[in-house]
């Protein structure tokens, strides 16, 4: 199947550094991008870069996809050059072992293990980074403790899926481009906000929100896919049945007006979707919704399998409808 | 002992918890009533003090936690004992045989704790539990005891002390930071400060920076906010452990990240600077663990720069820490160079 999306003009989503707190490349790459096609940009205190896109209507809608990845702390560098981390965000500790890391800087490191315990998936207090430096000394000259990185894991594209160690949520980012990108008109005041420190507890869409006072909040995010075999049923969503529109996570019960506008706007669009209901995870939906005296919040959600893996995988058709999806968002006057 | 030590002893010796922050409360106001333009409180507990500056514009926001890791009383059992609840995070494995004082009345009592002999081979190893704690404050039955009842606080009972250039004390994780607040806004009445300053001690930082979270006002236009605070020292561990923390002795430790902030990266290389230029050690901290204060602030309004600056202490969070009276005076001469230079930072 051949599909209208355009990941060569966007490739800088995949492969410009953005660990939660330190996103200045990749928000700097966004930034060129959308300037363009919004009306205003700027950038809010906690780091996230708001695009404004004026509309004829007046329902101020904030649609928000995090452009931070989780990644790794560098908390000591011991005498042979050896480097102890902390976790950014949430990491899980099976990913880990043998996994490149890149840092912000182009160095590159591999997590070792100290030692492998037969049966047993070893601690993440076990592991370290190794960038190949002989001493300290050279370890210095290479990274700095308080320097992040993140996984190693360059995108690839099937005609089916794309798979790779940042989707989540670079490929949230890459929804809201594509629709920005070909967004002619809009019935409503739309931000767009790529929004930082999301994985480290939705950081960055709480001061957004605050200053931007949305009646709407649209979250596009990843969410579970729970078709893997013999795995958990996370939630209710899986691959390949298209946009999967919130109803609840562990943050949000989306009001129902607003997830059933969702669905029947798909529904009218022709765009394939599904419920989205997860038990864990919470998106800036959560932040959005919360915010000062409340906002109608819900979300898009991708459904991803592996998530927080260096190889996170999803599919283009739920790519698709969920560009289409939010494209028709910004189109159709809201007024819930 | 000079001006700073004075107030570090005096407020580690009160005893001050979330929620019962009115003893040092009442202390700081009076140290601090003399230098500053304006003071208040905030329904939560918060002591805000301003002072105005040589400058107008923005302000720098300062905060410093009073509350202290404490305990309150559960019930008390038929034979007298206390059973107990921790007030922030205390491991229970510090407590057996520590001396405390309980209620209004400071009654002291003693955790119990079982005779080594008495000890069964398979207790040796295990690490108590704190339902499993009790305190004896001497009585026999519970119609015995007097002026203690569910809901009081307990408190270490562990008197400030001074040698070889270290101190010994409880709670100076925050009064450190309240100490170098004081000292600073006394400083600043007798000189003011190059812009204006709010100063404000927080309440109930320790059960999850609920004095933080409401501390910025609205519309309040603040340059970044600079917390004060003590952090954790694991430098006699070092052969075991892969990071020491931080070190005695090597100066005031910044925050990177920890579990509630990831420190903006132009205030992080700008006030390392400041202590490069001017000659003041200082270290990262080298973990990311627990949160401060700057998690709540840094998400107030529209968002506002925050910074950690701590003083190393080891065996925080347990009755008795010992810090660096250098690390102290060094985190002191930080922290005023940074007010000194903070009408220069922009985002």
């Amino acid at each position: 199947m051949e599909y209208g999306m355009n990941f060569e003009n966007k490739n800088f989503l995949f492969t410009a550094f953005g660990v939660s707190g330190r996103e200045e490349a990749v928000r700097g790459c966004i930034k060129n991008f959308v300037e363009p096609f919004v009306d205003e940009v700027f950038l809010d205190t906690t780091g996230s870069l708001i695009c404004r896109k004026k509309g004829s209507g007046s329902q101020r809608i904030m649609i928000s996809a995090h452009m931070d990845t989780i990644g790794f702390v560098v908390t000591y560098r011991d005498e042979k050059g050896f480097l102890r981390f902390s976790e950014v965000g949430g990491q899980v500790a099976a990913y880990m072992p043998g996994r490149r890391v890149v840092f912000e800087n182009g160095e590159i490191g591999v997590i070792g293990v100290e030692k492998f315990e037969k049966g047993k998936t070893p601690s993440k207090e076990r592991m370290f980074i190794d960038v190949g430096a002989q001493g300290e000394g050279e370890a210095a000259s290479k990274v700095a403790v308080g320097d992040m990185c993140t996984v190693f894991a360059p995108l690839a594209r099937t005609d089916s899926v794309v798979t790779g160690g940042w989707l989540d949520d670079r490929i949230g980012c890459f929804v809201l481009l594509e629709v920005i990108e070909n967004l002619k008109n809009s019935k409503n005041e739309l931000y767009f906000v790529f929004s930082a420190q999301e994985e480290v507890g939705l950081r960055g869409a709480t001061t957004a929100a605050y200053r931007l006072q949305p009646h709407i909040g649209i979250a596009v995010d990843v969410t579970p896919s729970s078709d893997i075999p013999e795995g958990e049923r996370a939630g209710s969503s899986v691959l390949g049945q298209g946009a999967a529109v919130k109803f609840m996570d562990s943050s949000v019960i989306v009001p129902r007006k607003l997830a059933e506008h969702l669905c029947n706007l798909a529904g009218k669009r022709g765009v394939p979707y599904q419920h989205d209901v997860i038990r864990r995870g919470g998106t800036d939906a959560h932040a959005m919704q919360l915010s000062r005296d409340g906002a109608l919040a819900g979300g898009i959600s991708i459904p991803t399998r592996y998530v927080h893996s260096t190889a996170e995988m999803c599919s283009l058709k739920d790519i698709q409808a969920s560009i289409d999806l939010l494209h028709a968002v910004c189109q159709d006057p809201m007024s819930l | 002992m000079n001006r700073s030590t004075q107030f570090l002893r005096r407020y580690s010796n009160l005893c001050a918890a979330a929620g019962d922050e009115s003893v040092i409360r009442g202390q700081i106001r009076r140290d601090i009533a003399q230098s500053v333009d304006a003071v208040s409180l905030n329904p939560l507990g918060n002591l805000r003090a301003e002072r105005k500056g040589k400058r107008t514009g923005k302000t720098l926001l300062l905060t410093a936690h009073m509350d202290e890791v404490a305990f309150m009383v559960k019930s008390i059992e038929k034979n007298g004992t206390v059973r107990f609840y921790p007030i922030g995070g205390v491991l229970p494995k510090v407590l057996p045989g520590i001396s405390v004082v309980l209620g209004r009345k400071m009654i002291p009592g003693v955790v119990g704790s079982k005779a080594p002999h008495l000890l069964q081979p398979q207790e040796r190893d295990k690490l108590a539990d704190i339902k499993e704690l009790f305190i004896d404050i001497g009585v026999g039955s519970r119609e015995e005891v007097k002026d203690v009842e569910p809901g009081d606080y307990i408190y270490f009972r562990s008197q400030f002390l001074a040698q070889g250039g270290l101190c010994f004390g409880k709670a100076f994780d925050d009064r450190v930071g309240c100490a170098a607040l004081s000292t600073l806004l006394c400083r600043y009445g007798e000189e003011k400060p190059r812009i204006s300053v709010t100063a404000v001690y927080t309440a109930q930082e320790e059960v999850g920076l609920r004095g933080a979270w409401t501390t910025v006002l609205d519309r309040e236009e603040i340059i970044f906010n600079l917390n004060l605070e003590g952090t954790t020292c694991a430098d006699r561990d070092i052969e075991k452990i892969y990071s020491p923390s931080t070190e005695l002795g090597k100066g005031p430790a910044i925050t990177v990240m920890d579990k509630t902030t990831i420190t903006n990266r132009r205030l992080l290389d700008w006030a390392l600077g400041i202590a490069r230029d001017r000659s003041i050690p200082c270290q990262l901290k080298q973990t990311v663990t627990g949160g401060t204060d700057a998690g709540g602030i840094h998400l107030s309004g529209e968002g506002i720069p925050a910074i950690t600056v701590a003083v190393p202490i080891r065996y925080i969070h347990a009755p008795w820490g010992i810090l660096s009276r250098k690390d102290f005076d060094n985190y002191i001469r930080l922290v005023a160079a940074i007010v000194d230079e903070a009408h220069r930072f922009s985002v």
